[in-house]
């Protein structure tokens, strides 16, 4: 580093460079601050997230029902998940084809919006707006409003299907198609919503030099896109991706209040088998060990997009 | 610097934007007029519903406009439950909460981002395990954290976490943005002989305006339509946020009583209403963008 | 540049000042922020369409032992506490009580407070649960010890609180002072024993979701078609639909979907003669109790074979104020509601549901019901204050307020009642006939929440037809008997 160069003289390091993983006096001092900085969180990590954390763990050993005295089960949750429960592979299944279509639609969807109200010409406030709505409506108006849209007789969306000839399926109600019509609606309210305005904020970033030299350069769209705007943005974009990938095979809300994980199971969603089992059949333990399961599938996951990333995302201001 | 060239740049992409209607830009509105009438229609269809009679509401297939507004609807969802103090305990909880999100989880990203220490992969990566843990198996811990320090029934289980870091999500976002953010300009601004606080303060934090807006904003309306922390933390109505409020409008066939699918409508279009007065108006700050370029040069 | 950082931060840290300021004030202390409605703790009975305009409590209450109460409850809205004149001024016996209201049970918070002024001596909070999810909070309540004194369960999950220990037996409370138990519908009472023990006061009961039938009598004479009467049976009910439905125009003879829960289809088992539950509660009869297989072949042909009731496509959003349904299948509770959507758009009656093939009629004895936390520190007090809650001035107007289904004999039978709707003189009979089979089918595991979700998942494709009817009759009790298989919860 630059800075280091400038203090010429060698100071012998603070005893507790060590600890901290600092190798020169400087780098000792800034991970101090570095410490003192995430110190706020830290204390939030360690009271407000630590102890349910190890709680849930020590559940999932557990057959609890929060209100008898817990009986120490060892593995047998765990082994239940595996092999004794119908519910369990179908859900996982059934959440990772929901998460595969809805992730890339809606991130592809969102991002495409995005730069679309990014050229702000005139009225973009008020398309912004009119994009966001959906994400706006409450859970409990949702499941009453989407029955109606997607009514198989008098719904909106099967009566624009029967303009251009096309005999609209039954929708919620149909055990082939719950599944799909809960990933439209999700992704009508994604499109526009938070990921959407994660990347406008990203586009933000892009800066309009780096795009006029390309245009100068006589790049097309495409190239601008591909070649600027992309990498500009890939943290965002990042960051959209695993949280889009956390929160897809987290669903729960929309099952849980537009069909209740029926018609037949089509819509029996992993957390949704959790929360019924936590909750509704009082099975705190055995719920406990299946949102193990599903953190630890998670963090397999983010740790290997974690590491992927470094091939393709570009950041300026790394730390060193 | 080169703020003068940028600025000069600036005003030539405005001019661009006012010379005469292009065909591009007729296909342009066509679409997003056609996009915007597309994402709208659920919000649409909530207003219209909120503004019929019962009768109409349970009309097969139903209306699509009431015949005569009922205007009615607001004032009786108003008075059958104690919705302005809802709204405003709601309005109470959400600014304390993303005030408190914005302020700490941007300190939790500036050392994520900036500084190197033993352990920060290791915290990093626990961090993002907390969004990944189903909500519902941590609420009963949470609960009982919360009982044993005599919060119950208060608000403050449902903002005060977050002047702790909040959650992870926002310290995630703004980490990305940070590092977006070349280091160039913290080295320039240490050499020159600030501290690390000052750096943050009076360089990183205002480039990342648009990412803040972004978090304030998101934080605004996940709090706003919050339903399971209030639902498990606050047990008299006088306490109750408009969220959880909405839920005395469901019904299930073995309840009986009246019909309230008018009421939950009025009802979800003014707990929607001020989301929607906040975005509009704090749009202007996602679109400041703060031009980097010029400093890098 | 210095002085712009100074102002920003001098601003964010005001605002962050007093933010924490107006939060001290409004979650630590009593005082309510100036944008608050003085009235708004007070439920309105706007909705309630007996009253017009923004009458006030004591014009809606009905009997004259509510009517006192009600000036007392209307001056208590903001603060029960402060309603009890500081008698002698001691220490007062601080209690806490569940309510489920605003705006679906009205009358819970005035009763409450009415009782509250009462009783001087006591300080009591109200403490709003909703009942769709009260089975959630009930456990984070219990985990910590902190369930109201006095709180109402469903019967739905009554036994399992109740097996956990979160309720007192009532059993000696009720020989000290007897709430009037003998008024009580006896099915209702049965609803309220666990373990042969009295654990609750019943204060509403039903025979099930969908065992009144309202008819639209416009329909019925522009087809020529004579109304039924309360001796049809299930038979006679499907024909009747056949008769009544109009593919033409789109019109269903009925809506019946009896299938929708367990517990629902209990009541045409019963009605069969027969049983869904065995007597123990640990078997599952779909296939092989012969009455429960008469009934699912009834309902398998009213939409198969009749093809009288809507198929799943067609199911949602038909509503019987829509006039598409000629005989809409509802709870009594539902009755007051389901007739305020069809306003004044055609004629409508209601019957009870029909008659098995001996004369038999089945009740899934539901029950809602106000129970004594075991860990009360004063149980007479709460005690009493149960009692009040189903005492019979309380049921009325209840019943008046929203229609819904009383737990007493005596307020069924009442002046009031039989001028609202001469069913309910007729109900009253059907639920208390010693014949009628009850009480509600819990199984013997206690692992009613599963086998209802297995039984939605299963037996809906079997009545709407998607899989064969042997197929999926056998699909259905192979998934219910594994969870009745199951250990004790």
């Amino acid at each position: 580093m630059a800075v280091a160069v400038s203090a010429p003289r060698a100071r012998s390091l603070p005893w507790y460079a060590g600890i901290v993983g600092a190798s020169t006096p400087l780098q000792a001092k800034k991970a101090l601050w570095g410490y003192l900085f995430l110190l706020p969180w830290a204390v939030g990590l360690v009271v407000f997230w630590l102890g349910p954390i190890l709680a849930s763990f020590a559940f999932s050993f557990l057959q609890y029902d929060m209100m008898s005295a817990p009986i120490f089960v060892g593995l047998d949750n765990f082994k239940k998940a595996f092999f004794g429960d119908d519910l369990f592979w179908p859900s996982l299944g059934r959440t990772f084809q929901y998460s595969l279509v809805v992730v890339p639609v809606g991130l592809g969807g969102a991002l495409g919006l995005a730069i679309l109200l990014n050229r702000g010409v005139r009225g973009t406030a008020f398309f912004r707006t009119c994009f966001f709505l959906p994400s706006l409506t409450p859970a409990v108006a949702l499941a009453l409003v989407w029955t109606w849209l997607m009514h198989p007789q008098v719904g909106p969306i099967n009566t624009a299907l029967g303009y251009v000839g096309i005999n609209g399926p039954q929708w919620l109600t149909d055990k082939n198609w719950a599944l799909w019509s809960l990933m439209i609606i999700t992704l009508w309210n994604t499109f526009g919503g938070n990921p959407m305005l994660i990347f406008l904020a990203g586009l933000q970033g892009v800066p309009d030099t780096l795009l006029d030299a390309a245009e100068i350069d006589g790049a097309g769209r495409w190239a601008k896109f591909r070649n600027v705007i992309l990498p500009m943005i890939s943290p965002t974009l990042l960051f959209n991706l695993i949280l889009g990938i956390i929160g897809a095979l987290k669903v729960f809300t929309i099952a849980y209040v537009a069909t209740n994980g029926g018609p037949a199971y089509a819509t029996w969603f992993l957390a949704l088998h959790i929360y019924n089992e936590a909750f509704k059949y009082f099975r705190m333990g055995y719920g406990s060990a299946l949102a193990w399961i599903f953190v630890i599938v998670l963090l397999i996951f983010t740790f290997i997009q974690m590491q992927l990333s470094k091939r393709w995302v570009y950041y300026a201001g790394e730390a060193d | 610097m080169a703020t003068t060239a940028l600025g000069e740049v600036a005003r030539a992409r405005s001019l661009e934007h006012r010379r005469g209607v292009r065909p591009t830009d007729v296909v342009f509105y066509a679409l997003m007029v056609v996009l915007a009438l597309i994402f709208m229609f659920p919000f649409l269809w909530t207003l219209s519903s909120s503004l019929k009679t019962v009768q109409e509401l349970f009309d097969f297939p139903p209306p699509l406009l009431p015949k005569v507004p009922q205007f009615r609807n607001y004032v009786v969802a108003i008075n059958t439950v104690p919705m302005v103090r809802w709204i405003g305990n709601s309005v109470l909880v959400v600014v304390l909460a993303t005030l408190g999100t914005v302020l700490s989880s941007s300190v939790a990203a500036f050392s994520f981002a900036r500084f190197k220490y033993r352990g920060r992969d290791l915290i990093f990566m626990l961090t993002l395990a907390t969004l990944m843990l189903p909500g519902q198996v941590t609420l009963i811990p949470q609960f009982i954290l919360f009982h044993e320090m005599n919060l119950i029934d208060t608000l403050y289980p449902l903002w005060v976490p977050f002047w702790f870091g909040g959650t992870a999500f926002y310290i995630f976002l703004l980490r990305q943005f940070l590092m977006t953010i070349p280091a160039d300009l913290d080295e320039a601004a240490l050499i020159d002989g600030a501290s690390y606080p000052r750096v943050f303060w009076t360089i990183l934090l205002p480039l990342c305006k648009p990412a803040l807006a972004t978090c304030a904003v998101i934080s605004f309306i996940n709090q706003w339509n919050e339903f399971n922390t209030p639902l498990v933390y606050l047990n008299t109505p006088e306490k109750f946020t408009i969220a959880l409020g909405l839920s005395f409008y469901r019904n299930v066939p073995e309840q009986g009583g009246m019909p309230m699918q008018h009421l939950l409508m009025a009802a979800s279009v003014m707990a929607i209403a001020p989301c929607l007065v906040l975005f509009f108006s704090a749009q202007r700050y996602f679109v400041q963008g703060i031009v980097l370029s010029g400093l890098k040069g | 540049m210095p002085n712009k950082v100074i102002t920003r931060r001098g601003m964010l840290g005001s605002l962050a000042l007093s933010a924490a300021a107006v939060a001290l004030v409004a979650c630590g202390g009593a005082a309510p922020p100036p944008t608050e409605a003085p009235k708004a703790a007070a439920p309105a009975p706007t909705t309630a369409p007996a009253s017009s305009g923004a009458a006030a409590a004591p014009t809606t209450a009905p009997a004259a032992g509510a009517a006192t109460s009600a000036p007392a409850a209307a001056a208590t809205q903001a603060a029960p506490q402060a309603a009890a004149p500081a008698a002698g001024g001691g220490a007062k016996i601080p209690m806490k009580v569940a309510v489920w209201e605003m705006p679906a049970r009205q009358w819970m918070t005035p009763a409450s407070k009415a009782w509250a002024a009462k009783n001087p001596d006591v300080d009591l909070t109200l403490e709003v649960m909703v009942y769709n999810d009260f089975a959630q909070k009930q456990l984070a309540l219990l985990a910590t010890g902190t369930l109201q004194d006095v709180f109402y369960s469903g019967i739905k999950w009554f036994p399992t609180t109740a097996s956990k220990g979160g309720m007192l037996a009532l059993d000696d409370l009720t020989k000290t002072k007897d709430p009037g138990l003998d008024d009580f519908v006896p099915a209702a009472l049965q609803g309220c024993k666990f373990e042969g023990k009295l654990m609750a006061l019943p204060f509403e009961t039903q025979p099930g979701n969908y065992n009144a039938v309202m008819i639209n009598k416009d329909y019925f004479d522009s087809k020529g078609i004579k109304y039924p009467t309360e001796d049809w049976t299930y038979e006679q009910f499907s024909e009747l639909a056949a008769k009544l439905t109009d593919p033409a125009k789109k019109i269903w003879g009925t809506d019946a979907a009896l299938f929708s829960n367990y517990y629902d289809f209990t009541t045409i088992s019963y009605a069969y003669g027969g049983s869904l539950l065995s007597d123990d509660a640990k078997k599952f009869q779909l296939t092989t109790d012969p009455a429960s297989v008469k009934a699912a072949q009834w309902h398998y042909d009213l939409l198969n074979k009749l093809k009288a009731a809507p198929l799943r496509g067609d199911r949602d959003g038909l509503t019987f104020a829509s006039g598409r349904v000629a005989m809409h299948c509802d709870g009594i509770q539902g009755v007051k509601g389901t007739a305020a959507t069809i306003g004044d758009k055609f004629k409508w009656d209601v019957l009870s549901g029909p008659t098995g093939p001996t004369g038999l009629r089945g009740s899934d004895g539901f029950v809602s019901m106000y129970s004594v936390y075991a860990k009360t520190k004063y149980p007479e007090k709460s005690f009493d204050l149960a009692s009040y809650l189903t005492s019979k001035d309380v049921q009325l107007d209840s019943f008046v307020r929203e229609g819904q289904p009383p737990s007493r004999r005596s307020v069924w039978q009442s002046d009031e009642a039989q001028k609202v709707q001469p069913i309910w003189g007729r109900f009253i009979k059907w639920m208390t006939d010693p014949k009628t089979k009850g009480p509600f089918p819990h199984p013997a595991n206690l692992r009613f929440a599963e086998l209802q979700d297995k039984w939605s998942n299963t037996a809906s494709p079997l009545f709407y037809g998607e899989v064969p009817f042997d197929q999926g009759m056998k699909a259905c009790q192979d998934a219910c008997q594994a969870i009745m298989d199951l250990p004790h919860v």
